[in-house]
């Protein structure tokens, strides 16, 4: 256990059970820093949308990946530490991992289906 | 051999967080089946709301100019920001309620879980309010819509680039006529009647409506779970005495809040200098 996880083991007639019987029980002070880390993302977000952050970094569309980096990098924080991901099992980490595999194939298909050209203005 | 033979315990033990089901092994067991069924139906929701932002994606491609003056226009991103300090709140709140749950703090709990309850009536509000908005702009898509430029539109430096697109002749005149005719009901537009800026600004604010919609749907009904569970709960209900249906909750709830952190940046935050990029 890390300096940041409690663990209770239950404690039936004053004996301590085995290990697998710990739950995984997230601090406190850990809840509240990924809740500020949040908060400052989530300014970061609102910052970069009022910058033309195209003028430093001369790439089209400069903004909005920010935007949704800052994003992935909000949801990383809610899905590792409020989901509990990263102290799941190997399987939990498999289903999660499961569903953003999925997305990225969506877009891989997106993307090749834009590529053709066939997506055009109406 | 006995069940109790094989495992070394019973499997129903006098407290809840160690009692599992006899088709286990072991609690642990148990635990990782209800994360995992609870992950695979969230694999489920991804690809549900991923085919929405696909959707959203591709509209924004093609006319990036018009999504980003629409969206300046008529949405607003003060309120937008409320309501995403508010969801991440209610998560906080939320993992606050998983921890006090397994530490068999219950009345802590129920605090909790009612405090994130308050917190997506706050989301809910904030919602309605803006709802009302659109509703009285006639920005509900259908036969009542009608885009009008607002605010930032009337500053001109966005709607300039996509102006050339706009038909001109009759669609105007159609166009005027709706204005003159305020709220009045009218047919349907047929392909042509409206002009190309107008079906434009009703795809924009379908996909609105639908994101943000079903979002909120999902909003509503972790609302009714949570009253189930507290239902529950002060009734004696031995199914909730366990941490593992509430925990199971908390992962759904910050689904839904994960889905909001993707939602504002695109709809609510989008840059009107991506124009000059994108003409």
């Amino acid at each position: 256990m890390s300096e940041n996880t409690e663990a209770i083991v239950h404690n039936e007639h004053g004996e301590y059970h085995e290990e697998h019987h710990e739950h995984h029980v997230n601090s406190p002070g850990l809840l509240w820093g990924i809740y500020g880390g949040l908060m400052i993302l989530l300014f970061a977000t609102v910052g970069a949308a009022f910058f033309d952050l195209h003028k430093y970094i001369p790439i089209p569309g400069m903004n909005i990946i920010v935007m949704l980096f800052i994003a992935i990098l909000k949801a990383s924080l809610v899905v590792l530490f409020f989901m509990e991901v990263k102290k799941g099992t190997r399987l939990t980490w498999l289903w999660a991992g499961a569903g953003f595999f999925w997305f990225l194939m969506m877009l891989g298909i997106m993307f090749d289906y834009m590529s053709r050209n066939w997506v055009t203005a109406i | 051999m006995s069940v109790e033979a094989i495992h070394g315990e019973h499997p129903h033990s006098d407290d809840p967080h160690l009692t599992f089901a006899h088709h286990f092994i072991e609690r642990k067991q148990q635990d990782e089946s209800y994360i995992v069924g609870m992950w695979a139906f969230l694999v489920t929701e991804i690809m549900f709301f991923g085919a929405l932002f696909i959707a959203y994606i591709i509209y924004r491609t093609i006319w990036p100019g018009e999504f980003a003056e629409f969206s300046r226009a008529h949405l607003n991103t003060a309120l937008g920001f409320i309501n995403t300090l508010i969801l991440l709140s209610s998560s906080l709140s939320m993992a606050f309620c998983v921890r006090h749950a397994k530490l068999k703090n219950h009345g802590k709990m129920v605090l909790s879980m009612v405090l994130t309850f308050m917190f997506a009536c706050g989301f809910l509000v904030v919602k309605t309010i803006e709802y009302t908005h659109k509703y009285n702009d006639n920005l509900i898509p259908g036969p009542l819509f009608h885009y009008t430029a607002g605010e930032a539109g009337a500053k001109g430096e966005v709607g300039a680039a996509t102006e050339k697109t706009e038909a001109g002749g009759a669609e105007a005149k159609a166009e005027k006529s709706m204005e003159a005719e305020g709220r009045k009901f009218v047919l349907p537009a047929t392909k042509g009647q409206r002009d190309t800026k107008q079906r434009h600004a009703e795809i924009f604010f379908s996909l609105y409506f639908i994101m943000t919609g079903i979002h909120g749907i999902h909003v509503v009904i972790g609302m009714l779970v949570m009253v189930i569970i507290l239902v529950m709960f002060w009734s004696g209900s031995p199914l909730v005495q366990d941490f593992m249906p509430i925990e199971m909750f908390g992962l759904y709830w910050h689904f839904v809040d994960i889905v909001w952190i993707f939602l504002y940046p695109a709809l609510y935050l989008i840059n009107p200098d991506i124009t000059k990029f994108h003409p």
